[in-house]
């Protein structure tokens, strides 16, 4: 039974996924002495439990005392295990001291730059030797997308239910060498690493540290609904290959595509770990050819660089034929290496002081500076609450200088604001008025009467040409319009499939019936 | 095996074609957007936009949550928008957030510098700030001053790590900026008490 352990593996590696960038915030807490502050303030809400968990998980095996106080939470002990967790998994983290790096992450960028340092160098040897020894072993235990493509094709189930057309596409292996070629071609000419915008597990690593930015943020100021708008291009992709996954191709990006894959593959020419079969017990089955996910062919031994050891056809193998394994000699020279591999002790020892002003005006002051120009002038906008609540006062400061002379703009500057409603109407909710100018400032007060989408509009009655300017301004959660679009567009799809799902049901009960 | 058909090859050169052309897509070359701030050590941009994997691992390793990856979310609050190549770059917002130079922590080297994989940003001593750190320099708009309008302030002054040499005080606590010496931290854009703040950090062109 190889299945349980690779599974628990990836599931480790997703786990990891998932909690460095909460780590890493909890640790950011945890410098600024924040922890409790912060704890008892999001008390309910979503980051507040995700805080919690965290400070539990990490907590676990400590006293709760330091510097001989009990019940003080133990921050230096703590500090040194969030140091410990560091980075996106699997891209590049630095996990126990020891710097990993993909080594698609390390040879893109040292093509772009067109020199390797030996920084990255450090961080990509470990990979590397891996890779070589035992082959494409990370895209089978390590990589999290392996675990969740899995999942999402499970759905094909449903697809098949609903009595929709299940495809099975095949593509060509040798499609993703083209692909990395071509990338590696455009990195080297463009000077810009390209992999990691279609790479899905440095995808998946970054909107995870995306997700718990924004969720944080927005928490230190008071707003706890779900952070919509942490997903970034990204994430488009990654629901793009989930869905041809689904319905088109399954498998067909690991096997066919995947730029990490091709690298790993590629480099895995003389590995020593590899799928033995025992010709004797083999009864030419074929389960094993149907089972591969990487779309090879284990029954005639075509296996080769492309196998990633996953170990499904070994257990679904009937009659036990086939194993994955090293010959014995390979075995003594891995052992020997592993323990010159043997991590070495590394000392931690942190104390650290915030620096000034951090208590003070933390969480951090809302702040919100929003430029832009019109005219000669540059135009400089503050709110103070940067996002305040329905029915609190906001202060917004307008700074209008000629960035060329450094001359503030002497005529008047009146604001407005418009509530903005779905699909481009407006509302004004505050007329257009002059602000009591102060040392070169125009200072405005504006109430936002309920939570929306508001734009805060500047006149500049004495320019030439255009004369207005529109800031936007969120008030409270209120979400974007299209946000609302999509959700109802995904309720409606699932009653659809549920509506269709119940028809077939009751039809099949009913051809059942006849028959009996 | 099988024989390679115009079919097969058109299907097998369309799914290629499409994986490289998103990624191509998401890679342009940056947007005219310059003056982000990067984080102590950087290499100068080119450079840094090539060596750099957008790992976060110096967000993460920051203690004080200065270094912040560039997405929308993270710039809409200072209209700053990432280009294609800037996206999920580190940068630091000094208003928001200034870079306190891992003073008050213990290690020889500034953390973010410390954790990079690839070397984008250079490996730094703490004791190597005042001659290698040039994030940006501070930049003084005297209008908006209180201390260049006869009302005394020098909060940037107490908030400045290196008063005397980047920033001396003047008559009635007026900061007085030698960008020889700024290293750009923007601890005084921070600590300015108006809004908009008088003093902000750019970067160098």
């Amino acid at each position: 039974m190889i299945w349980p352990w690779r599974r628990a593996v990836q599931a480790l590696v997703l786990a990891s996924v998932v909690l460095f960038p909460f780590i890493a915030r909890y640790g950011h807490y945890l410098w600024a002495r924040q922890t409790e502050k912060m704890l008892s303030l999001w008390e309910g809400s979503a980051a507040g439990l995700i805080l919690r968990g965290t400070d539990a998980l990490m907590r676990a095996g400590l006293p709760m005392e330091e510097s001989g106080v009990a019940g003080r939470r133990p921050r230096k002990a703590l500090l040194a295990r969030a140091d410990n967790f560091v980075g996106s998994v699997p891209w590049s983290a630095r996990v126990f001291g020891v710097s990993l790096t993909d080594l698609l992450a390390a040879s893109e960028s040292a093509l772009a730059a067109g020199s390797l340092l030996s920084v990255l160098a450090v961080g990509a040897i470990i990979p590397l030797i891996a890779t070589v020894l035992l082959g494409r072993v990370y895209c089978g235990w390590i990589c999290p997308v392996g675990i969740l493509l899995p999942l999402i094709r499970r759905l094909r189930a449903l697809v098949a239910f609903l009595e929709l057309p299940v495809r099975d596409v095949r593509f060509s292996k040798k499609n993703k060498y083209a692909l990395l070629g071509a990338a590696a071609a455009i990195t080297a000419a463009g000077g810009l690493p390209m992999l990691h915008h279609i790479y899905p597990p440095a995808i998946l690593s970054r909107e995870c540290h995306s997700f718990a930015t924004v969720l944080f943020d927005r928490a230190e100021s008071g707003l706890f609904g779900f952070p919509w708008g942490f997903a970034t291009g990204g994430m488009l992709f990654l629901g793009l290959v989930a869905l041809v996954e689904v319905a088109l191709a399954p498998g067909f990006w690991c096997a066919s595509l995947c730029p990490g894959g091709a690298l790993y593959s590629a480099l895995s020419r003389w590995k020593l770990l590899r799928v033995k079969r025992a010709k004797s017990a083999c009864i030419d089955c074929v389960i094993c050819d149907q089972k591969c996910p990487m779309q090879l062919q284990p029954m005639t031994d075509k296996t080769g660089a492309e196998c990633d050891a996953c170990g499904v056809c070994v257990d679904a193998c009937p009659t036990r034929a086939l194993s994955i394994r090293f010959s014995r000699t390979d075995a003594a020279l891995l052992i020997l290496f592993a323990l010159l591999l043997a991590p070495p002790a590394r000392a931690h020892h942190i104390i650290g002081i915030p620096h000034y002003a951090y208590d003070k005006s933390f969480p951090q002051a809302p702040v919100l500076r929003l430029r832009d120009k019109i005219g000669p002038y540059e135009v400089t906008l503050t709110a103070y609450p940067g996002n305040p609540k329905p029915g609190e006062k906001s202060e917004i400061h307008v700074y209008v200088a000629d960035p060329a002379t450094n001359a503030p703009y002497e005529k008047p500057v009146l604001l407005e604001a418009h509530r903005l409603r779905i699909f481009g109407f407006q509302e004004k909710i505050a007329d257009a008025g002059e602000g009591l100018v102060d040392m070169g400032l125009h200072k405005f007060q504006v109430f936002y009467p309920v939570e929306a989408n508001y734009e805060v509009v500047l006149v500049l009655p004495g320019l030439d040409g255009t004369s207005t300017l529109r800031f936007p301004m969120v008030i409270g959660e209120p979400g974007s319009p299209w946000r609302d679009v999509a959700l109802f567009g995904g309720g409606f799809l699932a009653l659809v499939v549920a509506v269709r799902a119940v028809k077939i049901k009751r039809a099949r009960a009913a051809a059942r019936e006849r028959i009996a | 095996m099988s024989e390679l058909t115009r079919r097969e090859f058109l299907k097998n050169a369309a799914a290629t074609g499409a994986a490289l052309a998103a990624g191509t897509a998401l890679l342009r070359p940056a947007a005219a957007e310059t003056g982000v701030i990067r984080p102590p050590g950087a290499l100068e941009k080119d450079e840094f936009l090539s060596r750099c994997i957008r790992c976060g691992r110096c967000g993460d390793a920051c203690p004080s949550q200065a270094i912040m990856m560039f997405t929308e979310a993270n710039g809409e609050k200072f209209s700053l928008k990432p280009g294609p190549g800037d996206d999920g770059t580190p940068i630091v917002l000094p208003r928001q957030q200034a870079c306190n130079l891992c003073q008050k922590v213990s290690g020889d080297y500034l953390r973010c510098t410390e954790v990079c994989p690839t070397g984008a940003l250079a490996k730094l001593l703490k004791t190597e700030v005042t001659t290698k750190v040039r994030m940006g320099r501070a930049r003084l708009d005297k209008n908006l001053c209180y201390s260049y309008n006869n009302k005394t302030c020098g909060v940037c002054i107490r908030a400045c790590p290196f008063p005397g040499t980047a920033m001396k005080t003047g008559q009635g606590e007026r900061p007085i900026f030698d960008s020889n010496f700024c290293v750009g931290c923007g601890l005084c854009e921070r600590s300015c008490i108006r809004y908009p703040q008088a003093i902000m950090v750019v970067a160098d062109a």
